[in-house]
């Protein structure tokens, strides 16, 4: 479809949906090729940030594909947060949310290093 | 089998988050985080939010390692009312000049959301045709006229080859409205 409409429209990518619809990361992110201009990511098990469940949260494959296209735009998280278990009618507390996102990193870094 | 050819530059990872998701109130505040946490890019809200930030913005990513991923937020093209799909572009149009002058990637946009077997939507293949040759095609060519300098522009052409064959809600690879990256 972006290859019709021509210049000015590119496809984004988004680990979430493709889990549920891609038989490979890899394989997508190469079809996709020049035209991806952006990335989405959240758990594959949960749409949550990534790190929670990490025996699920692997990138390795996808992480293969952008590097086969050379790709340098974002990898941006796009979902939720896990529950507040000390209190599951509030939501988590900052504090709690930063350490999730510098573990996101940690794990996401980790696992560019190995693709 | 065609062989890849190698990438001019070799890929980088640039993570980034959303406006919402970004400790931090203000927004140098949010912008100091991300730097600090290293990362590379930072993603903002569509809607009104890049017409009203655009000047701040501008300012407060100024000398700093981060560059404006795209702007996330929703967007449906699938009404059948000729109308509606037209008063939806003409709701982007501004957003998108507001994008190009932040130098931002794009604008994410959904072709359609919910189910297209509502009353009052296009059909998939109606939806298709609407968005490649109107709602899509004017987008485009908008956020193409709104890149400063035009020749930033470098982007077309190749798609997936099961593009076309999928639902056509399109979840997971939703088209981009997109500027190059400076």
């Amino acid at each position: 479809m972006a290859a019709d409409i021509g210049p000015g429209a590119t496809v984004m990518g988004d680990f979430w949906h493709m889990g549920l619809e891609e038989t490979s990361f890899m394989g997508a992110f190469i079809c996709a090729g020049k035209l991806l201009s952006h990335v989405h990511i959240a758990g594959l098990k949960e749409r949550i940030i990534p790190g929670v469940h990490p025996e699920a949260d692997q990138y390795v494959d996808g992480f293969k594909g952008l590097k086969l296209i050379g790709y340098r735009g974002a990898v941006s998280f796009e979902g939720g947060w896990p529950r507040n278990s000390a209190d599951p009618k509030k939501e988590l507390p900052q504090d709690e949310k930063t350490k999730l996102i510098l573990n996101m990193t940690k794990l996401l870094r980790e696992q560019w290093v190995m693709s | 089998m065609p062989k890849l050819a190698p990438p001019d530059k070799p890929a980088e990872l640039n993570l980034c988050l959303q406006w919402w998701g970004i400790p931090g109130g203000e927004m140098k505040e949010k912008l100091d985080f991300l730097e600090a946490s290293g990362f590379g890019a930072v993603e903002i809200p569509s809607g009104d939010w890049p017409i009203k930030n655009a000047d701040a913005m501008i300012e407060a990513m100024k000398g700093r390692k981060l560059f404006l991923a795209t702007a996330c937020g929703p967007s449906d093209f699938s009404y059948a009312e000729p109308e509606k799909r037209e008063a939806e572009v003409q709701k982007f149009l501004p957003i998108i000049e507001a994008l190009g002058k932040m130098k931002s990637v794009g604008l994410i946009i959904c072709p359609a959301r919910g189910n297209l077997s509502e009353p009052g939507r296009l059909s998939g293949k109606e939806l298709r045709k609407d968005f490649v040759e109107n709602t899509g095609k004017r987008l485009a060519q908008h956020a193409r006229r709104s890149t400063a300098p035009p020749s930033c522009w470098s982007r077309c052409a190749v798609t997936r080859r099961r593009f076309c064959a999928r639902s056509p809600t399109e979840r997971g690879w939703r088209l981009t409205s997109a500027q190059a990256r400076p």
